[in-house]
């Protein structure tokens, strides 16, 4: 059986060696903790308080964060594996520079986080709030913001410019305003999505489905490579 | 692989070698690597793969245009493909009151069989039937040579005829109401 800790200190308490493992914490606030460069590995977060929280160079593997306030948080640099974000608040949290492989975020709010320079592998978005997120020269393959409960992801205002979009799923997505210039978008699903006001120029598609998408003709010229 | 599809393989490469020369060698070498574990190692595969591919059924691929628009207008109950005609292999757009070959190279058919043959000159545009007094028996003005065809102000004093009486009926209701 795992062990359960719901305070700063007995947090603190197992934190040596830069390592965090096996364990759950529960309704404690750990806002004065660091964990740059730790080893975080099959720990579970749950309803506790990580704002503003350094994870930078750390390594996540196989843990859960649900019901947690991250706001601000910060993963630049940091490798997550097998991790997810259950309705968490993680607003503003930066993930500059970081891998996610086989992660998730349901339910979640990461209004304006940034993900610059960051790759994305195997992720999944759904039902996560993602307006004024930045992905800026980020890569992301098979990657879904869609869900099967057609919850569509609200991601106005987005920023995938200069990114890499391989196999990426934006169907339904709401992405007013958003920005692709310069982004290489190939097999991604734009069907049905909201582009009004996106900028598209100097983007690349390659096999990009977008039946249905809210969009003007200039902006399926710019699509087609016609502007 | 058809010509096209070859022809649009190619167009994709370009484009997406094109977007890829503007990535530094750290961003390329780490797209490179990322797609080797995603789709190579770990064996995925693409999400919906059929994304972005339009399946346009063997039989319609080998079509000549005039016979693509005749099937699409036949299966594919769409309001602007009426604007379509297509006659003796040539296909028309209806434009207002006009009628538009899409190939220029050829005359446009005659519109009613009373109709004199159309001459190489008479190719673009050909005018819609007119309706109404003074139409019937007259030859169609696609049968009339290019110069005077391409006159648009006499098509459209023939074509507005009708109108015009209605306006005049119109103004004269107005006096009344005025009067009124």
């Amino acid at each position: 059986m795992e062990s359960v800790y719901g305070s700063v200190h007995e947090v603190r308490e197992q934190c040596r060696g830069q390592k965090l493992e096996g364990c759950l914490i529960q309704r404690a606030d750990l806002a004065v903790l660091e964990f740059e460069g730790f080893t975080v590995d099959r720990v579970g977060f749950k309803s506790a308080g990580l704002g503003g929280v350094r994870f930078s160079r750390s390594l996540i593997l196989n843990t859960t964060f649900t019901g947690v306030q991250f706001r601000g948080a910060v993963f630049e640099s940091a490798q997550l594996r097998l991790t997810s974000f259950m309705n968490s608040q993680g607003i503003e949290a930066r993930f500059t520079a970081a891998l996610l492989e086989h992660c998730k975020a349901y339910d979640t709010l990461l209004t304006n986080a940034v993900f610059d320079g960051a790759r994305l592998l195997n992720c999944k978005f759904g039902g996560s709030d993602l307006n004024g997120a930045r992905f800026e020269s980020a890569s992301l393959m098979h990657t879904a913001f869609s869900d099967s409960r057609m919850v569509h992801a609200q991601m106005m205002n987005v920023s995938f410019r200069g990114a890499t979009l391989v196999d990426v799923d934006l169907q339904g997505a709401n992405l007013y305003g958003a920005d692709f210039r310069g982004a290489l978008l190939m097999k991604v699903d734009l069907r049905d999505a909201n582009l009004t006001n996106a900028k598209l120029e100097g983007a690349t598609f390659v096999d990009v489905a977008t039946e249905r998408a809210d969009m003007d003709a200039a902006q399926r010229a710019v699509m087609a490579g016609r502007a | 692989m058809s010509i096209q599809n070859l022809q649009a393989a190619l167009r994709h490469q370009d484009a997406i070698q094109a977007a890829l020369a503007t990535r530094s060698q750290e961003e390329l070498v780490q797209i490179a690597a990322d797609l080797v574990k995603t789709y190579v190692i770990d064996g995925i595969t693409a999400q919906k793969v059929d994304v972005g591919r339009v399946h346009v059924p063997q039989q319609l691929r080998g079509l000549p245009f005039a016979a693509l628009i005749d099937v699409l207008k036949f299966h594919l109950d769409l309001k602007e493909l009426e604007l379509f005609t297509v006659t003796n292999g040539q296909v028309f757009v209806k434009l207002g009151n006009r009628e538009f070959a899409l190939d220029g190279s050829s005359g446009p058919p005659p519109v009613t069989a009373s109709a004199p043959a159309p001459t190489p000159a008479a190719s673009l545009p050909r005018a819609a039937p007119v309706s109404g007094p003074g139409a019937s028996g007259a030859p169609a003005p696609a049968a009339r040579p290019a110069g005077v065809v391409e006159s648009t102000p006499r098509v459209r004093t023939e074509v507005q005829r009708p109108f015009e009486g209605g306006a005049q009926e119109s103004d004269e209701r107005f006096r009344m109401l005025e009067l009124d």
